[in-house]
């Protein structure tokens, strides 16, 4: 098939026609996605999302709580592991972990814009702060979808939110293959894309997916080392950025708008990670909270809830350090929250 | 930088448009070498630059024996070139294999040895380029070529990207006069690069990896495994080698052409083989030639008796074989190809006068027979060569027991570790590929299809192509060797 050309013009008219046909494909392959399977970008959400709707269509009347933020809340929050908490007038509340791995103020923001878009009204939101991330926060683009941008669009330099959001979805066919695949042809989907799939409990807990409970000297070097180019040069020279901060603020408006009723608290982190804030950041971070408190939002400061010996990495806990932190925010916020005893 | 990479996509575009908007030959020579430079050290930067020294040696030896008139001088020279090439190549791919060998003869005989294990990286490709210089000093000495005048255009000869890594094998005779020849931009053979880079890129990113997936676990665990599915792990083995092999050359000869170099073809459809020695003529044929003009025909070739002409076969073969990797397993995987083609031979000379076998091996339904029984033993021949040691302990022959015990003796186990549509489907694939490939007219009924149509069945190919390919990607195969 290869090796014999055709003559110079329809040689030509071939390559443009391919071209041509090509871009078609992927733009309407990227439309369909966009329009009919938005999810496909996320897969992470998407198994969320179904535990979520399966949970809240089983009791619909029961006062949903959303606890959301980062992948420090995927390990360390087991929400399977409450015992039962009921609201003023004795009706038990849906507790679900609702966070999602690289979550900042602006993932937070879209994953509250999706929970109501899902018709998910929650009664409380239990939102994580990462102190880091109100500094420096990766631009999501990989897991929204078009209409999202919007969502980022105030809070995010906008010349780079569209380079890569144009950059991913010039690669549009390949990245949401799996998810395709899954869709139409699932004996297509590989044993590797099943194994490393997002596993969740019935609450949205972490079933062995991303905790890491013993990890090998490797993999210890290797998280530490992921944490410090991460975290510590945003620690060493700590500001908040106003656009990070704008995105907590929207949040804030929204939950007000919708009648829901938001809680911050901040995640644990070892003293490694809390020796890597330079002199004054501590400072600039109460301020914020300071501001938060005066918009009537309660906010809890978890950060030494764990010891150092319960951490796989200087800011992710292990099992038994996720058993400490989820027991700890039964007790100090959800139970108090939920049946009315935190004063707002 | 491996071929199917979003990394080498931006790095052959880059290059692909730089050289095709420099107007000077001369430029888009060093062009070219910066490139392969470039591409090469992306792996390695010090074995880049000792495959850089060696190469700058080899072009000082051949004009070395262009000047020299003395023929004893000229035989010095080349066996300074073939020894210093074999050297290197020996102490980076053999030099732990042949130390490995000595003390477990040692060993064996009773005797305490020490010898140490060296810490050695193998640079890549190395089998490939050293072949090249070889076949290149080898061919000046022959007085078949002249030794190039221009260091760059030689460097280029070695070290052009495309073929740098994984071949195919490349004939100075074949290369050097297409970099003296100017470039002209052409839309037939952007045509024809295009399509190669594409299918190569299907076989190895779709049936290739995909049959990783089958062939890795039982490769690893052969007796974990009911008798049939081992079966479909040789079979799937024997294609995964195939599709991404064929498929690295096919991108390799398509990013040649683009940038207006054409290269040896190195597969013409081998599974559609009758016999064993018609395999071996089409499969990795630069090897095979290489092997033929610098092994097998200097030994003699089939010019002398029958038994001679038998041990030259088998020795190449081994020669062949050990070429693939410092390992006992590859040893006998390419002795085991020499008996097969000794015996072919006999064969052919035993039934000479046998119309009647004759008549009924050239029917169809004969030569499907031939066809089925030569991808057979072949494919039973790739068992030894896929055959690994495991951390366990468990040496690779061991393994490939295991693995012919499970073959043979039918026993009971885990089912496919991928389901067996997977495998069936891209097993129709290979074979409605050759189907397809081996219609004499195919390519001029393509041609005569309008433009939009080629268009969109291409660019159809390339949307399957990546939706198809599994997580994760393995290298190439023949990246090892």
């Amino acid at each position: 098939m290869a090796l014999v050309a055709p003559r110079r013009r329809p040689a030509r008219s071939e390559i443009f026609w391919t071209l041509g046909s090509f871009l078609a494909l992927t733009t309407l392959f990227v439309v369909y996605v966009e329009v009919w399977h938005p999810e496909w970008y996320d897969r992470e959400h998407q198994v969320r999302r179904e535990l979520l709707n399966d949970r809240t269509a089983e009791a619909p009347d029961r006062p949903v709580v959303l606890v959301a933020g980062s992948s420090r809340v995927v390990v360390a929050f087991m929400p399977e592991r409450l015992g039962p908490i009921r609201d003023k007038d004795g009706r038990e509340a849906l507790i679900f972990n609702y966070a999602h791995l690289g979550a900042g103020p602006r993932v937070n923001l879209i994953q509250l814009q999706r929970a109501l878009r899902d018709g998910v009204r929650p009664m409380h939101l239990v939102c994580e702060i990462v102190s880091g991330m109100l500094h420096h926060d990766d631009l999501p683009v990989k897991e929204i979808s078009l209409p999202e941008i919007g969502v980022l669009w105030p809070h995010s330099n906008k010349v780079r939110l569209v380079a890569s959001s144009i950059g991913f979805r010039f690669n549009g066919v390949y990245r949401p293959r799996t998810a395709l695949l899954r869709s139409v042809a699932p004996k297509w989907v590989t044993r590797s894309a099943t194994d490393k799939d997002v596993a969740l409990l019935a609450l949205g807990g972490d079933d062995h997916w991303s905790r890491l409970d013993e990890p090998s000297e490797d993999e210890k070097k290797l998280l530490f080392k992921l944490a410090v180019i991460r975290f510590k040069s945003r620690m060493e020279s700590y500001r908040l950025d106003p656009k990070l901060v704008g995105a907590t603020r929207e949040l804030m408006n929204i939950c007000q708008r919708e009648n829901i009723k938001l809680t911050m608290f901040l995640s644990p982190e070892d003293s490694r990670f809390r020796s890597w804030y330079r002199p004054g950041a501590e400072e600039v971070l109460l301020g914020f909270i300071e501001e938060l408190r005066a918009a009537g939002v309660a906010v809890v400061d978890g950060r030494l809830w764990v010891p150092d010996d319960k951490f796989t990495d200087p800011h992710h806990v292990k099992t038994d350090g996720a058993e400490q932190f989820t027991d700890r925010l039964e007790r100090e916020l959800l139970r108090p929250l939920i049946s009315g005893q935190i004063a707002r | 930088m491996l071929f199917c990479t979003q990394k080498f996509l931006f790095f052959f575009l880059i290059v692909f448009t730089v050289y095709w908007v420099t107007p000077w030959p001369r430029v888009r020579v060093w062009i070219l070498l910066s490139a392969s430079y470039y591409f090469y050290q992306s792996w390695n930067a010090e074995l880049a630059r000792i495959i850089f020294l060696t190469t700058v040696v080899d072009y000082l030896i051949a004009r070395g024996m262009t000047t020299s008139a003395r023929p004893m001088r000229r035989k010095a020279l080349l066996l300074l070139s073939i020894l210093g090439n074999i050297a290197i190549l020996c102490y980076f791919k053999y030099a732990n294999f042949f130390l490995d060998s000595l003390r477990q003869s040692l060993e064996a005989a009773g005797a305490k040895s020490s010898i140490p294990v060296l810490e050695i990286i193998l640079p890549i490709g190395i089998s490939f380029y050293t072949f090249e210089a070889i076949s290149y000093t080898v061919d000046v000495f022959r007085g078949k070529i002249q030794a190039e005048r221009r260091l760059d255009h030689f460097l280029l000869f070695v070290l052009f990207f495309p073929h740098l890594v994984a071949g195919p094998i490349v004939r100075a005779g074949d290369f050097l006069p297409q970099v003296h020849r100017r470039k002209v931009w052409g839309w037939p053979r952007m045509v024809v690069g295009g399509r190669l880079i594409l299918l190569g890129l299907f076989k190895k990113m779709v049936i290739a990896d995909r049959l990783a997936l089958l062939v890795d676990p039982v490769y690893a665990n052969p007796a974990g495994y009911e008798s049939a599915v081992v079966w479909m792990a040789v079979v799937a083995y024997a294609l995964q080698i195939y599709c991404d092999f064929s498929g690295y050359s096919d991108i390799a000869l398509g990013c040649a052409r683009l940038l207006g170099y054409r290269l040896q073809i190195n597969f013409a459809m081998p599974f559609a083989a009758s016999n064993i020695a018609d395999f071996w003529r089409r499969w990795h044929i630069s090897l095979s030639n290489w092997i033929r003009d610098y092994i097998y025909f200097p030994l003699g070739g089939n010019r002398a008796s029958a038994v001679r002409g038998a041990f030259n076969l088998i020795l190449a073969m081994t020669l062949c074989g050990l070429w693939h990797g410092a390992a006992w397993n590859f040893v006998i995987f390419g002795t085991l190809n020499g008996i097969y083609l000794v015996g072919h031979r006999a064969f052919r000379i035993v039934t000479k006068n046998m119309t009647a076998l004759r008549r009924m091996l050239e029917s169809t339904p004969g030569k499907l027979a031939c066809i089925a029984l030569t991808f057979l033993v072949f494919s039973l021949s790739l068992v030894v060569f896929r055959s690994a040691s495991q951390p366990d302990g468990t040496t690779s022959f061991e393994q490939a027991g295991k693995m012919f015990r499970q073959l043979f003796v039918p026993s009971m186990g885990a089912g496919s570790p991928t389901p067996p549509v997977v495998f069936w489907t891209l097993l129709a694939t290979v074979v409605i590929g050759h189907l397809i490939a081996l219609r004499p007219n195919f390519l001029s009924d393509w041609n005569r299809l309008p433009a939009p149509v080629r268009g969109f069945a291409l660019a159809s190919f390339l949307f399957v192509t990546l939706i198809l390919p599994p997580e994760t990607s393995p290298q190439f195969i023949y990246f090892q060797f």
